[in-house]
């Protein structure tokens, strides 16, 4: 037999020589000293490279993965709906379980009037689990790929709207009401349904124009997801408390109104970020 | 008597969980130790590998268990790892130590310090984790299509035939492109100490 190739000496040690041909080049390199050389030439490089040892599995990894699985096999026999209304909208549930106790203590004592800031700081608390859990809902792995579901987005547009208007009709000086007042003001002509609708539309519409950016790009995390539900969030209060101070210069001084702006901030993305992780696990 | 993997992911199709984790537990240090080698760094191979899984978890209704697992399952990684390169603007071809420490990474591979303390010989030591070095980055220096065969035959130990299937190409352009790499990197490492002796 001549003397093979490099190349085939190659694939005969990468065990990819095989039949009749495997058994006379068997024979060959047995017999061959040249040949002998040049595989034990290639075994070295080989050798080598196998030195570029594996990095070792993270202790954690199995048990993450698990965990990702699990969450994500719903048994066939649970009703879907409610499961997925369990899992994932729970910091909502929770959000809209605060604000229906606090009307009915409010609505218990009629004398009890309650201030602007606690107003705020109360809706800010609702919206932000809220917003946590809309935000969930839709950047969840299973459900993010399907955000253009009627179902997904109107429910969670519905929950949205559906919040706003509970806190908007009953409470006696929610943000919406300023708001309310000031389109009363600068547009009469505008019914008072609509000026009631239109603070809890524009913050729906801007959440599901961030959700759907990046429920497109589909590449961020549901950590960080959660923490721009909560940047959103934060500016849209903005917007509503800037709104009611420029309504009502008496309602709060300046640095009073910053401090309260940080506070319902730093509450609502804390309570928001809470809430999620706590009923969500 | 072991159950095939084609058996496991029948049972996972059923939504069976136990089956995955035992294809989990089968594969999850070969294919955290091929994403790490594709990314290069430890974190993002993290999320890389639960990335992987999750798919195979998701899409295991769309495997046809005549077919190979393994070979799926390298194409499952193979992508999810080259989606994330792709999302960095290809950089892979350009990664190099220099660049990796640059980057802050730590071009080394994550041992356990402990390890680390215990070799018996500091220098031998020393002179394999040089060793090491030099051929990952002898490695990341081939063309990219002959460091996808590279990795896949000598580290994963796939035939040419299931290497084909996973980077859909003929035998014939796997067996050229091994060749290629191989020799390349027999030129590349040569001047090196250690190895085979």
């Amino acid at each position: 037999m001549k003397c093979p190739d490099e190349k085939a000496l190659i694939d005969w040690m990468a065990g990819e020589t095989t039949g009749p041909e495997k058994h006379e080049l068997d024979e060959h390199l047995a017999a061959c000293d040249q040949c002998a050389k040049a595989v034990q030439a290639l075994r070295q490089t080989e050798s080598r490279i196998q030195s570029w040892k594996p990095n070792p599995l993270p202790k954690d990894l199995h048990g993450l993965v698990m965990s990702r699985v699990r969450r994500e096999n719903t048994p066939a026999d649970a009703p879907s709906f409610l499961r997925w209304l369990w899992l994932e909208a729970r910091p909502a549930l929770c959000g809209i379980a605060l604000a229906v106790i606090w009307i009915f203590l409010h609505t218990a004592s009629p004398t009890q009037q309650t201030s602007g800031p606690q107003a705020m700081l109360f809706c800010g608390v609702v919206w932000g689990a809220a917003y946590n859990s809309l935000f969930r809902l839709i950047f969840t792995d299973r459900l993010k790929k399907t955000l253009m579901d009627w179902k997904i987005a109107g429910v969670a547009g519905l929950c949205a709207l559906s919040l706003a208007m509970l806190i908007a009709a009953v409470t006696p000086n929610p943000p919406s009401f300023e708001t309310r007042r000031w389109y009363a003001s600068v547009a009469p002509h505008i019914p008072e349904w609509v000026a009631i609708l239109l603070p809890a539309l524009y913050s729906l519409i801007s959440l599901l124009i961030v959700g759907i950016v990046i429920a497109v790009t589909q590449k961020v995390e549901t950590r960080r997801l959660i923490l721009a539900s909560g940047i959103v969030y934060s500016v849209l209060m903005t917007l509503d408390l800037w709104m009611c101070y420029l309504l009502d210069m008496r309602l709060i001084s300046i640095p009073l109104l910053a401090i309260w702006i940080t506070s319902v901030w730093a509450v609502s993305l804390a309570l928001s970020w809470t809430l999620g992780r706590l009923c969500t696990k | 008597m072991t159950v095939t993997d084609e058996l496991l992911m029948e049972q996972v199709q059923e939504g069976d969980e136990r089956a995955f984790e035992a294809l989990l537990s089968r594969y999850e240090e070969r294919i955290f130790a091929y994403i790490c080698r594709i990314l290069g760094d430890p974190d993002e191979s993290r999320d890389a590998f639960q990335e992987t899984f999750l798919r195979v978890f998701r899409k295991a209704k769309q495997f046809d268990t005549r077919r190979k697992f393994t070979t799926w399952l390298y194409t499952i990684a193979r992508n999810v790892c080259f989606d994330r390169l792709d999302s960095k603007n290809r950089r892979g071809p350009d990664i190099s130590l220099e660049s990796l420490r640059d980057a802050g990474v730590d071009p080394t591979p994550d041992i356990e310090p402990d390890i680390r303390t215990t070799q018996p010989d500091p220098l031998a030591f020393a002179e394999n984790q040089e060793l090491e070095a030099a051929v990952r980055e002898a490695i990341l220096q081939l063309p990219e299509a002959q460091r996808d065969v590279m990795l896949l035959k000598e580290f994963e130990h796939l035939t040419y035939v299931e290497i084909a299937e996973v980077l859909h190409c003929s035998v014939g352009t796997v067996k050229s492109r091994f060749h290629y790499a191989f020799l390349s990197l027999k030129s590349l490492l040569s001047p090196l100490a250690g190895g085979y002796p």
